[in-house]
This record gives C-alpha cells, structure tokens and sequence, in this order.
C-alpha cells in the first residue's frame, strides 16, 4: 500500500507554500508596477513573497528519494520535462524575491526597480501555474490531466495568497518590533535600516482584500464546477470522479475545500462587506476568513495529490 | 545472441502460452536483487467475456521499453534514458529520487526503492548484464510454457521476428508510446 503512494504530503506542502508565495508575489510585482496602489499592501507582500517557498523547497527536498543528489536537477536540464523548467523557476524565484524585497525595505528608487517588479510577477506566475502543470502534464492520470486543474491551482494560489497578506498585515508592527529587536545592537541597525512606515493594516484595507478574495472565490468556485463537468465528459471521467469528488476523497473535498475553504468564507465576506456585523464579529470574522481560506486551500492539495494517486491507469490495452 | 550494438532488442510474450505460474516475476527478483514486496515484473490476472462464456488468461507485465517514453520525457535530468540497445535505463548518478518517472508511466511497470535501498525506481533492464554476455533474460530461461522470447528486432533472420510474423501487437497503441515489448493476444 505504501508503493500506491510515490508523493506524499510533503509535495502537498509544496505545492500550498509554492500558491502563498506566487500570489504574494504577483500582488506585490503589479502593485509595484501600477503605481498607486496600497503602499502597505505592496511593502506587506514584497516582503513575504520569498519565505513560504522556500520551506517549499525545503520539503521538496525531503520528499526526494535520493536528497544527497539533489542538485543534479538544478544542473541538468531537459527541455521535454516540466519539472526541469520548474526546479529553473524554484531556482531563481527565491533570489529575485527576496532582492526585491530588500529593494523595498530600503526605499531603493533605482531604474531597477521596475525590472525587478516584472520579473516578481513573470516569477510569480510561473511558479503559480507550474505548482498546477506538474500535475497536469501527467498525461495518462485521469484525475491530474486536466488544465483546469493547473488553473483550479493558480486561482487558489492568488486566493491564499491575499489571505496571507490580511493575517499577517494585521499584526504587522508587533512582528516587525519583534524582528528589529532581534537583530543585535553592536550591528548598530539604526544605521542601516531605514525606519518604516506604520504598515499595519487599517479596517479599509482588509475590508477591500477581503473583497477581492471574495471576488477569486467566486472564481474559484466556478473552476471547480467546471472542473467537474470537465471530468464527466471524458471516457475516464468515472475514475476521476469516484477518486475525489463522489467517493475516496470526496469528504475532504466537499467538506474541506469547497465548505470550509470556499463557502463560508465567501459567506463571511459578503456579511462583513454588507455590513451585518457587529464591531466585534467583524474583528474576529477579518482572521477566521483567511485562515479558512488557507485551510481549504492546503485540503485541496492534499486532496489532489493523494486522490490522484488512487488511480491506477487502465492496466489492460484492449476491452 | 550476437552481440550487436547498436540494435532495437525486445521481447515477445505469447499470452497463448503463458499458464500464470509466476516464475518470471521470481526468476527477475533473484536476479536482480529486487526489494522484498517489489516486482519489475507483474502477472496480470484478466477475466473477459460474458456468462456463461467467461473465459480468463495471464499476462506478463513488465516494463515495454517504448521507443517514445514518457518516463524518459518527464525526468528532469535526464537520467532516464535511451541504450544503445533501444532499451531504456536509469543512470543512477543522474537520478534524484523524484518519483515523477513513476507517476509519469502509463503502464505503471516502475515502482520506488526505499530510501534505505537506494531509491532509484526499480524497471525491467531487459536483464542488458546477461544480454552482454550473451545469455538469455531471467525470465526468458525459466518460463515453463516458453512464452517468452528476447531477440535483436532489426535482424530478419532473428527468432524474435518469426515470433513478430504470428500476430504480434503493441501494448495500448493509442498512446502512441512504441514499445519495443510486443504481446501475441490472447485468442479464445
């Protein structure tokens, strides 16, 4: 049984941190670029961009089943296989985020700077579709050999993306304070580190990326939807169903994703843009909503992964 | 057996012949040392028809050594590859461990070693260190029915292409894979 399963939740991991980071990634690359958009928001995911992959990478690693060879894949390449061009993008996207980040850490107003955010959002979106592609590209799995599921995953990837923003905009200062006072003082900071603007979000800015998210939900919802009727229309489609959407992994699906990953939280966000809650409601509803999000967008790999493994290819080449 | 290189060696299993004694999947294993719990070759059990005339047959299932491998297409390093014996192999020097060769083959024939035994995936090889010497594959030697049949598939004169003459077919052509592992279908 445990030879069923190649990946494991260590690529579910993967691909969940891999979403945080391109969605952060592409907010702060187009915010940058369009100019006038929420300096926290933009500073906000700028900085974050580059760390949910890396312990992506991390686990990636540790999924391999010879890790002491790893780097043969950062070496060699082969233009037929998706995972090469990815290990490319996993390669350089850290680098150029983490660059941009520290160019917005120090107010760096350079012609660079503008390069720097177009390759954060090409970055971005490379490494959200390809989370999703590595999947896809496995022709002969009937579950996993659908674009819209690279599609279902780039989606996600912006939705947990924005939800990682809102969680961790909200106490943005305390962390921040937490992290300046880490740094020893013989390194003399003050020096160096530019002083920062207060970059906690306000109740407008959360409002408005809840709104958004709300908006990607709908989306999100409407990709599944057609995902399944994708599903119904092909000759394997009864394998891929039965493996995740009406029985195997159906109840981490439905209940998982689509309840407490996509419903709720839509309904949530609808309440709190309408303005039906209380004060108090709206404050707890503004970090239950994106760590739902979060939750069902780490199910919905979970679910993928390991409901696409159940099944097996038809095994016989005739009747 | 000459040993010719380069040439396009496979195999013809004659599904006629085969009685489902599992020798070939054991045979393969001693050979090859293959982890306990591990197979590079697998006995399919099918069962067809309609009652009353239901009718069932076995079926050797190892790896088909396409000539356009989608495991050779999705590894990252190239590490799997064509032989010049129109084989395909894994250089273990190259292989990360991935898994996506594994997830990548449609006939399913490769299976992952455990860390602890180095973790490359386990295929058929067409047993390429007996071939060298001009032996016949493990399993080729102890099948009992003699379904199974290894030879140079460029050369006319070869029994393999004797074999090719009965009715020789691929193994799911719709995927446009050219394996160079015929079957002879079963017929009724």
């Amino acid at each position: 049984m445990e030879h069923l399963f190649t990946w494991n939740y260590l690529i579910a991991i993967y691909l969940f941190t891999a979403g945080l980071s391109s969605g952060a990634a592409m907010i702060a690359g187009t915010s940058e670029i369009l100019d006038n958009v929420n300096e926290r928001v933009k500073r906000v995911a700028a900085y974050l961009a580059p760390f949910p992959v890396m312990l992506g990478l991390l686990s990636l690693v540790m999924d391999l089943h010879r890790p002491w060879n790893f780097f043969q894949v950062l070496i060699h390449y082969h233009v037929t296989s998706v995972m090469s061009w990815g290990a490319f993008f996993l390669l350089v996207f850290p680098i150029i985020a983490m660059m941009f980040a520290v160019m917005v850490f120090m107010n760096y107003e350079g012609a660079l700077r503008k390069v720097f955010a177009w390759l954060e959002l090409i970055l971005g979106l490379a490494i959200g579709i390809y989370a999703g592609l590595l999947l896809a590209a496995i022709y002969n799995n009937p579950v996993w050999s659908n674009p819209l599921i690279a599609f279902l995953f780039f989606v996600s990837a912006i939705s947990t993306g924005i939800c990682m923003i809102i969680l961790f905009g909200k106490y943005w200062d305390t962390l921040e304070n937490l992290f300046r006072r880490i740094i020893p003082a013989r390194l003399k900071p003050e020096k160096w580190m530019p002083e920062q603007i207060s970059l906690t979000f306000d109740h407008k800015t959360i409002r408005m990326l809840i709104g958004i998210d709300a908006v990607i939900i709908i989306i999100e919802l409407m990709v599944i939807s057609t995902l399944i009727i994708s599903y119904m229309l092909r000759p394997t489609g009864d394998t891929a169903l039965g493996a995740i959407i009406t029985s195997g992994y159906a109840f981490g699906f439905w209940t998982g994703v689509v309840l407490i990953g996509l419903a709720i939280p839509l309904l949530l966000g609808i309440l709190e843009l309408r303005d039906r809650l209380t004060v108090k409601m709206n404050r707890i509803v503004s970090i239950v909503e994106p760590l739902m999000v979060l939750t069902g967008g780490f199910i919905l790999r979970w679910v993928v992964v390991y409901g696409g493994q159940t099944v097996y290819p038809i095994l016989t080449y005739y009747r | 057996m000459a040993k010719v290189k380069p040439a396009r060696w496979g195999k013809i299993v004659d599904l006629n012949k085969c009685v489902g004694c599992h020798a070939c999947s054991v045979a393969c294993a001693a050979e090859n040392k293959v982890q306990y719990g591990m197979h590079r070759t697998r006995i399919l059990d099918h069962e067809n028809g309609q009652f009353p005339s239901v009718y069932h047959y076995t079926e050797k299932w190892s790896c088909n050594h396409c000539q356009n491998a989608p495991c050779v297409d999705a590894c990252p390093t190239k590490a799997s590859h064509y032989t010049e014996w129109g084989t395909v192999e894994v250089k273990p020097e190259l292989c990360i461990g991935c898994g996506y060769c594994v997830l990548a083959c449609p006939y399913r024939v490769r299976m992952m070693n455990d860390r602890k035994n180095g973790g490359l995936p386990e295929k058929c090889t067409l047993c390429l260190h007996r071939l060298e010497k001009g032996e016949k594959p493990a399993c080729e030697t102890t099948c009992i029915a003699g379904a199974i049949i290894t030879g140079n598939l460029d050369d006319p004169n070869s029994e393999i292409n004797h074999w090719m003459a009965k009715g020789a077919v691929e193994r799911r052509p719709d995927l446009e894979t050219h394996p160079n592992v015929f079957i002879i279908p079963f017929r009724r």
